[in-house]
């Protein structure tokens, strides 16, 4: 079974986490990723076409992850659009009442009450219909959780960006190459003599794959940027953008899941 | 380039922290101005206005604005107009119009008496006021281009505009003000719109009035030329004018000495109140994150102040704000006419800086807002002012002086004459809109002049003269007018106004909670950057910097303590931005280099190098595109297989710099907006 493991939480899904270890394994007991660096390392089948198989996967959940995300930035306009014209129908209803008539569908949904609980408790209001808690319980924790979720991503994308990436590649536990890439791009790869064109083409693709999980990190991050500064405007808080970015975040994690079960996609 | 010395130039703008003028690390001398003005772009838009004015104004007298044959006291010739944000929300227009109803029912009779056309709402999604709209784009709308006002053509000549200057921008009402009446009003509490209504239609339909009394207050601060010069200049000269030409009026001269605070809380809502007061002093200026940025910019810095000399903190016992307005002082019927930096409002950057090309630090403001203390007296629950004049961003002495030598107040006189004769607020404001276009038209020829021969310090007092002019802006409804009488409207009968204009009908005092005023809630945020407010355990205390939340609800943990999201978010794009920045340095060259090892495990990794490998091949690529290479071989020919692998992973270093930097810009671009 291959394994794709990486030091790296990734919530994307496609690298199963691990402790930083004090050596690397693959039968190279001695040489050792250097202590906090960043370390992707995959163990692909002994199998090229299999091998090349585990990419071609890869590569088609990666597509469709990007896809997803691709589709955000109309869903929340379109969420922002429908939920003003509803705000303007209602016209006795403060800003998040229209709410309680929300015909959207449950990750918008979801996302318009975290939204509206942010906003209520950051303006000192309870939320519509909160009767019993206010900005204590309900933000505390739902905002708390996903802030925390968030924060980690910022610390990932600041992993990535300003550590090397330490990147291996084995085929039956055999090491094929190992490149160390530095935040410049700068490259060093030892091969193990006498590889063949295929396990060159691998640890290519992994390489690849590496950098590609990285800009997908990244842009899952603009995403949540971009989709936060979109739906600011449903907030009366000054500062929504920067508020709403954690429930933006969840959303967005949510159609992520939603769209690796759809398709059928598991992290390797 | 002139000849004659450059001279420092002064403004009506202290700081209150340093003490100091506004201005305190520059020196703003005519040859800076004159520099500024030469690289001040001047529309098409503003040129054509500017050109129609000046044409007018030259062609006829004694009405100007209004077109031929209109008498601007008649709302009826001239027709009136209200405008609000298009964007406003549906139920903040119900309730703002629901609050100024009985000044709307009373316009309405007037300015369509005749023709039920001359009175305008322009109000809603598609008649209202549009985001970004200039004033030809708006008049167009309306079949209007260039010209004087003629409401039979299209708009009425008095425009009230209802709306904060953050969403109808100031420049927007400067270019409307240049042909057309117009005044602003903006208040955060619903009852405030009606108690100014109401005071409005009370001076008109009730016969409450004020006595015949002006009263120049002119502050002239210990060694601080500014105000020497707006005391001497004009304050004094403006009130003997005012005693000679008008006989039946009490004019009261507070000047130098006398110009304290306590005297000022006499004519703002004391015994002295008068009909109309006139100030000339120094507007308080504070920095971002003063807590009385918001509540006191623009108040009247007055005699207390022992001077620029005496560099010290200002407290709020040197200058009147609108927290000193008592609540039962009796400030109804009064207009006044500030000349103070930022008396009526403040722009978001500030213009001087923005022209000068310097960025940092020309936020003044988290947003453009305007100044309490005019609101205040228009909002009075006892009946409030009709109107104040008053300057927006900087008020420049050298209006005052003209030439260096002139006392030039005529601009001034005639607007007090106007006043004093019935017109119309708006209408009395088009004084300073002749002058700016005459100004306008005189720094243009001037600017138009090789360089070589022009002259700084007449570029200069063009400059600051002509924006002088341009600033004045009335808050309150253009249509108002001086609400005297003979003095039979006793001060007990003026205060019992107060049970007329605070019994808010119970829909405006209704929809008080929850009440947005603006098309965003900006009040907070004024609150919450100037520290206004008090702590209120909210979300927005997680933008506090270095701050943890540790006042959680009873019985509860702490609410997410762990950190600052906007302090993460402002690291993580400092930290970007430190990559691209050593990204872009280090962009000079890529290095890619190939080891093989006949055995892995032998490997090692030490000070960023391989060891125990053998190094076949390197590629460092530089930006000027020199190429190092070198080759591996074999056998003393080429070694292709290695070499093939190494260009293969030369290729993915480009790529992968390539998608990494682009992926940083994109991260940097899309979050670095969320935390400014």
């Amino acid at each position: 079974m291959p394994v794709f493991e990486s030091t790296v939480d990734d919530e994307l899904g496609f690298w199963a986490s691990v402790p930083t270890p004090k050596t690397v394994s693959f039968g190279v007991e001695n040489v050792s990723a250097p202590v906090g660096e960043l370390l992707y390392r995959v163990n692909l089948p002994a199998d090229a076409t299999d091998s090349e198989q585990v990419f071609n996967s890869n590569t088609a959940a990666m597509q469709r992850i990007e896809a997803a995300l691709s589709e955000v930035p109309a869903r929340l306009d379109g969420l922002v659009t429908r939920t003003h014209a509803n705000l303007e129908r209602q016209s006795d209803g403060l800003s998040f009442d229209v709410l309680a008539g929300s015909d959207e569908n449950e990750l918008e949904g979801e996302l318009l009450l975290q939204l509206a609980d942010v906003d209520m408790g950051a303006s000192g209001k309870k939320a519509a219909g909160a009767v019993s808690y206010g900005i204590g319980e309900t933000v505390s924790e739902a905002w708390g959780e996903a802030k925390n979720r968030f924060d980690a991503l910022i610390s990932q994308i600041d992993r990535d960006v300003l550590h090397f990436a330490w990147v291996e590649t084995a085929q039956a536990n055999e090491l094929i190459a190992r490149t160390s890439v530095d935040w410049s791009g700068d490259a060093q790869t030892v091969w193990q003599a006498g590889c063949s064109d295929v396990q060159l083409g691998l640890h290519q693709r992994n390489l690849r794959f590496v950098t590609q999980t990285r800009a997908l990190r990244m842009r899952l991050f603009v995403t949540v940027a971009s989709g936060a500064a979109r739906v600011a405007s449903l907030m009366a808080t000054p500062g929504g953008a920067v508020l709403a970015l954690p429930a933006v975040y969840q959303y967005v994690s949510k159609i992520l899941a939603q769209a690796r079960e759809l398709q059928g996609i598991q992290s390797i | 380039m002139s000849n004659l010395v450059s001279k420092e130039l002064f403004t009506n703008g202290i700081d209150a922290e340093t003490g100091g003028p506004k201005d305190g690390g520059i020196h703003i001398t005519t040859e800076l101005i004159a520099k500024i003005a030469r690289g001040q772009k001047i529309t098409l838009e503003d040129w054509t206005d500017i050109k129609w004015r000046k044409n007018y104004d030259f062609k006829k007298t004694p009405d100007f604005g209004v077109g031929d044959g209109i008498d601007e006291k008649e709302l009826s010739q001239t027709g009136w107009a209200v405008i609000f944000p298009a964007s406003l929300p549906q139920k903040s227009v119900d309730t703002i119009k629901e609050a100024l109803k009985p000044l709307l029912d009373l316009r309405k009779e007037q300015a369509a008496a005749v023709d039920e056309t001359y009175y305008r709402e322009v109000i809603g999604p598609e008649l209202g006021y549009q985001n970004g709209e200039t004033k030809n784009s708006f008049l167009k709308r309306f079949g209007r281009g260039p010209g004087p006002a003629v409401p039979q053509d299209g708009f009425p000549y008095y425009a009230m505009i209802v709306g904060s200057p953050e969403t109808i921008p100031y420049t927007f009402q400067y270019q409307l003000d240049v042909q057309y009446g117009v005044g602003r009003i903006y208040f955060e509490k619903p009852e405030d719109y009606y108690r100014y209504a109401t005071s409005v239609v009370a001076a008109e339909t009730k016969k409450m009035s004020r006595s015949k009394k002006a009263t120049f207050f002119g502050v002239a601060n210990d060694g601080d030329r500014a105000t020497a010069m707006s005391s001497s200049g004009l304050i004094q000269p403006l009130a003997q004018k005012m005693q000679e030409k008008y006989k039946d009026w009490a004019v009261d001269a507070v000047v130098g000495e006398k110009a304290t605070k306590a005297n000022l809380t006499n004519y703002m809502g004391g015994a002295q109140t008068p009909a109309l007061m006139f100030t000339a002093s120094h507007g308080m200026n504070f920095k971002m994150n003063d807590s009385r940025l918001f509540p006191h910019t623009g108040a009247l810095l007055c005699q207390d102040w022992p001077g620029p000399k005496v560099r010290q903190p200002i407290s709020d016992k040197l200058y009147f704000s609108a927290d000193d307005i008592a609540s039962d002082a009796d400030v109804f019927g009064m207009m006044a006419f500030v000349f103070a930096c930022y008396g009526g409002g403040i722009p978001k950057m500030d213009n001087f800086y923005k022209q000068l090309n310097i960025e940092q630090g020309s936020d003044i403001a988290p947003y453009a807002f305007m100044s309490q203390l005019p609101l205040k007296l228009l909002s009075h629950p006892r009946g409030g002012a009709l109107g104040v004049f008053a300057h927006v961003e900087r008020a420049w002495g050298s209006s005052i002086q003209w030439d260096g030598e002139i006392k030039d107040t005529v601009t001034f006189q005639s607007m007090i004459d106007a006043l004093v004769s019935g017109k119309p607020a708006g209408a009395a404001s088009e004084y300073f809109n002749e002058r700016y276009a005459e100004i306008s038209t005189m720094l243009t020829e001037q600017l138009q002049v090789p360089t070589e021969n022009q002259d700084d310090i007449a570029i200069a007092d063009y400059w600051t003269s002509n924006n002088d002019a341009r600033n004045y802006t009335f808050i309150g409804d253009p249509a108002v007018r001086l609400a005297i009488g003979d003095g039979k409207v006793s001060a007990p009968k003026r205060a019992s106004l107060g049970e007329f204009v605070s019994k808010v009908p119970k829909g405006v005092a209704g929809a008080a909670v929850g009440f947005q005023p603006d098309i965003v809630e900006r009040t907070a945020s004024a609150k919450a950057t100037s520290g206004g407010t008090g702590p209120d355990f909210g979300l927005t205390d997680f933008l506090k910097p270095k701050e943890v939340l540790t006042v959680p609800a009873e019985g509860k943990s702490p609410m997410v303590g762990s950190g600052n999201l906007n302090d993460s978010l402002t690291k993580l794009v400092s930290k970007l931005g430190d990559y691209l920045s050593k990204a872009l340095d280090d962009a000079t060259s890529l290095e890619v280099s190939t080891f093989v090892a006949d055995d892995m495990s032998h490997v090692v990794y030490e000070e960023r190098k391989f060891t125990g490998a053998e190094l076949r091949a390197v590629t460092r690529i530089s930006l000027d595109g020199d190429t190092l290479v070198c080759v591996p071989q074999k056998d003393g020919e080429v070694d292709l297989a290695v070499w093939s692998i190494h260009l293969e992973m030369v290729k993915t270093a480009q790529a992968n710099r390539a998608e990494l930097m682009k992926t940083i810009v994109g991260a940097v671009s899309g979050v670095a907006g969320l935390v400014k």
